[in-house]
């Protein structure tokens, strides 16, 4: 294990949205949700998700080649 | 004005007072068919999700959770006419409600969440660093199943290391902790993080937190337990 400050606020906000928009009991009625076209949500977790893959982009780009080639990760 | 639900629980628990839901609005508790279901009233039916909204409805659920017996959490964005037609909702469902009330009753959820999968230093010898840590029964940090989560890594797949690091947890979990787990499910991945969620009785977080501590020594996958939680993913599709 690394030994790195980890800053848990993003993780727990990508955690909330997973867990409050997807899980919990469907009751219906009036169900608002559509994941898919969730414009706010998709603007915060797109700060959210850059900030984590900033990060780990950055490392892994130093890590593995210093000339500049990173490799393609998963578009979000 | 509109019935927005949060949460279903089985106890009469007082709500406590001044807690405000979506929007500021004030949280009450309604009967239905025996079981008190915690509920506002929004000036819309349709009430579109906002980070600040979502935070709105945990924050309603951790309260129910805080006071008395495990509440069913509802998922977000759930609103009805008025309390007349929430309440004929919840009774045409109220056995599914009371068996998922049962299930959870003195438990919470905690959410594993990989942050690495077996990328934490790229380091290509490292895994000679776990050899005097105790290796668990079922991940070997030498293995061959390791050597591929690194492959992976190492070509830029951290999407699928970390999700296949997270099932190897996930098992390494259920093996070293099963006491501990009264329920857990399957790993899942969405926008961007892989995860299980686990049902632990409430007495036993620390414990359970503890023994996942225990694992990680063994492993080169950086992870968070986060919670405790209202349990909405063993709140199922009621």
């Amino acid at each position: 294990m690394p030994d790195e400050v980890i800053d848990h606020a993003p993780l727990e906000i990508a955690d909330l949205i997973n867990r409050v928009l997807d899980k919990g009991a469907v009751i219906a009625g009036s169900v608002t949700i559509s994941v898919a076209d969730i414009d706010l949500i998709q603007l915060d977790l797109t700060i959210v998700l850059t900030a984590i893959e900033t990060v780990r982009s950055r490392e892994r780009r130093a890590r593995e080649d210093p000339s500049g080639h990173v490799s393609v990760l998963r578009a979000q | 004005m509109a019935t927005y639900l949060y949460c279903v629980r089985s106890d009469v628990t007082t709500v406590p007072a001044g807690l405000t839901g979506v929007d500021g609005t004030a949280v009450r508790a309604i009967d239905a068919v025996g079981m008190a279901v915690w509920v506002s009233d929004v000036s819309d039916a349709a009430i579109a999700p906002t980070v600040e909204r979502i935070k709105q409805h945990d924050a309603v659920c951790a309260a129910a959770l805080a006071v008395g017996d495990t509440p069913v959490p509802i998922r977000f964005g759930q609103t009805f006419g008025d309390e007349a037609a929430a309440t004929t909702a919840i009774a045409s469902r109220q056995a599914t409600l009371r068996q998922r009330l049962e299930r959870v009753s003195g438990c919470v959820e905690l959410r594993v969440v990989v942050t690495h999968g077996h990328e934490g230093d790229g380091n290509e010898d490292s895994g000679s660093k776990e050899a005097g840590s105790s290796a668990s029964p079922i991940v070997s940090a030498e293995g061959p199943g390791t050597a591929f989560l690194r492959r992976l890594a190492r070509e830029g797949r951290a999407d699928l290391a970390r999700e296949i690091g997270c099932e190897e947890i996930r098992h390494a979990i259920r093996s070293s902790a099963e006491p501990l787990v009264v329920d857990q499910l399957r790993c899942e991945s969405a926008r961007g993080l892989a995860f299980f969620p686990v049902l632990v009785r409430r007495p036993n977080v620390s414990a359970f937190r503890s023994a996942v501590h225990e694992i990680l020594l063994s492993q080169r996958i950086a992870l968070s337990v986060l919670g405790p939680f209202a349990p909405y993913s063993f709140a199922g599709d009621a």
